[in-house]
């Protein structure tokens, strides 16, 4: 393909007004897009054009990277004119490129999907809110008695939390010799209260201190 | 030749389109979740199987193999084309889906493609989604520009990379020739059509337009115009990395110089285990694990789509 003459802003694909950041990030992700090997380019160019593009992103950076060649350059062929663009960040200007880095869309779908997988259905008694509420010390039969209050039944409980349903049920009936090391009950059992929607530090760490000292006495 | 978009009944319904060159880079899967997002946000949605040859939205969508299918409605079985309308387990999507193994459907007749191109503008809905088949036959192309908007799902690999940029490269042409006036230079444009595309070709297609601008001003500005139509929407499959997204900026640029087209970028999709376990359970991702981080990456697509 032929390779034409632009001007500097227009080889880093950006305005006259941008600023310094964004001639930078222009550059950086021009000579991404051109090195030999930028998979992007596969079977479009040949390396005589890749080449012949990356001397002219290289020659437009060595001017408008600098901000005294830029002016100089500016001068010369009329751009920015009696503005103060190329030290100032111009305001209103979009960004050539976004960044997906931090995403302030809230929307609603992941808040619905979470909603349809994670929420529960079931009539609140005022009894066992209390008793819930009060609770310091988290047994395996207690967190039973919530889970089937709260109508989960064991297989979404073991769906939800990747816990195998064997395992539930020793955690649940607190059968000691059935279950893996500490570490591992302590992460099953906070997951268990995620899903419950309790305190997961509070019962995890009740549970486990009760069930430490269960063994101990052993 | 194609159906004129004025031709057709004018309403605020939106078509989107999602192709891209290559075989089981997740076009199905991408329709089947921009689908189930739009529907969640309250839009009426209905979502179109036209892999002629190969159809699984259903599959990605959770639903088994359904009953009526577009080929029902070439074959004349089914009369009415509401009828092909199939509900999902979803509030407010129905999906249309393409034909099961019925011989030469995946070679729709011209006539036929037309019918249902008018059909599918008729539809009631807000959103109407095309899940396109691999390739560049005739028939996905032209499905891909009865659309007002075009989707492109790239996985960060050569392959990939390489039939998408064959898949623009024969929209590119179909679109010009379109263009009033082409017919005439036809033969020009069909030399340069035919050498191999990329590295040894000595003509870029912005450079072809160039040249037909020299040689025709005015043929030269109506494909300007109609090529400033011609925005597709990149999507990146299965990112592993920040290099792979910034090969969507590369493509960007590159379609640029190279096709003379802009190009959006509306995100990117991570690399997610739960995808093709979701897959595998034959239920719909989103639905399914709403942990994952791709519910936030469809989320922003599918904003950014809305948007632009």
């Amino acid at each position: 393909m032929e390779v034409e003459k632009k001007n500097y802003y227009e080889v880093l694909e950006i305005e006259t007004t941008s600023t310094p950041q964004q001639i930078e990030n222009a550059y950086i992700r021009a000579r991404n897009a051109y090195s030999s090997d930028s998979v992007a380019l596969y079977s479009l160019m040949t390396k005589d054009e890749c080449s012949s593009i990356l001397g002219q992103i290289e020659e437009a950076y060595s001017v408008l990277g600098f901000p005294e060649k830029r002016r100089e350059y500016d001068r010369i062929r009329g751009f920015n004119v009696g503005a103060a663009g190329t030290t100032t960040p111009s305001q209103g200007e979009q960004l050539q490129y976004e960044s997906f880095g931090s995403n302030s869309i809230e929307s609603k779908v992941s808040k619905i999907t979470a909603q349809k997988k994670f929420g529960l259905d079931y009539s609140e008694n005022a009894e066992m809110e209390k008793r819930i509420l009060e609770c310091i010390e988290y047994t395996g039969p207690f967190l039973k008695e919530i889970r089937e209050y709260k109508n989960v039944s064991i297989e979404r409980m073991a769906d939800m939390t990747r816990i195998s349903k064997s395992q539930i049920n020793s955690i649940e009936s607190e059968i000691t010799d059935k279950l893996p090391a500490d570490v591992y009950i302590r992460g099953y059992v906070y997951q268990i209260a995620k899903v419950l929607k309790l305190n997961p530090d509070l019962v995890a760490n009740s549970y486990i201190f009760r069930f430490k000292k269960n063994k101990n006495q052993k | 030749m194609n159906i004129e978009h004025s031709q057709l009944p004018q309403n605020t319904k939106k078509i989107w389109a999602i192709g891209g060159g290559k075989g089981g880079v997740g076009k199905s899967l991408v329709s089947a979740n921009v689908a189930i997002c739009l529907a969640l946000m309250g839009n009426k949605v209905v979502a179109v199987d036209l892999d002629l040859g190969g159809a699984n939205l259903h599959t990605c969508l959770g639903l088994p193999i359904p009953q009526v299918t577009l080929s029902d409605f070439v074959s004349k079985r089914v009369t009415n084309f509401q009828d092909l309308l199939v509900e999902t387990p979803i509030p407010n999507l129905k999906i249309i889906s393409g034909a099961q193994d019925e011989l030469g459907m995946a070679n729709l007749k011209h006539m036929h493609k037309n019918q249902i191109i008018m059909k599918l503008h008729e539809l009631d809905a807000d959103y109407i989604l095309f899940d396109l088949g691999a390739g560049t036959a005739f028939n996905t192309i032209d499905f891909f520009i009865a659309a007002d908007k075009g989707i492109l799902v790239v996985l960060p690999e050569p392959t990939s990379i390489e039939n998408t940029y064959r898949f623009i490269k024969s929209v590119f042409y179909r679109r010009l020739k379109m263009v009033e006036g082409v017919a005439e230079i036809e033969h020009y444009i069909d030399e340069m059509m035919n050498a191999k595309l990329g590295p040894g070709s000595t003509t870029s297609p912005a450079d072809l337009v160039k040249k037909i601008t020299e040689f025709n001003p005015e043929v030269g500005l109506r494909i300007k115009n109609e090529m400033a139509h011609f925005r597709p929407n990149l999507i990146i499959n299965q990112v592993r990395s920040q290099a792979d997204i910034d090969i969507g900026y590369s493509i960007q640029s590159i379609c640029r110089k190279y096709f003379g087209i802009e190009m959006t970028f509306p995100g990117y999709l991570d690399y997610d285990q739960s995808v093709w376990q979701s897959v595998r359970k034959r239920k719909p991702l989103l639905i399914e694990y709403p942990n994952s981080k791709l519910v936030n990456n469809f989320d922003r697509i599918v904003n950014r789509l809305i948007e632009s």
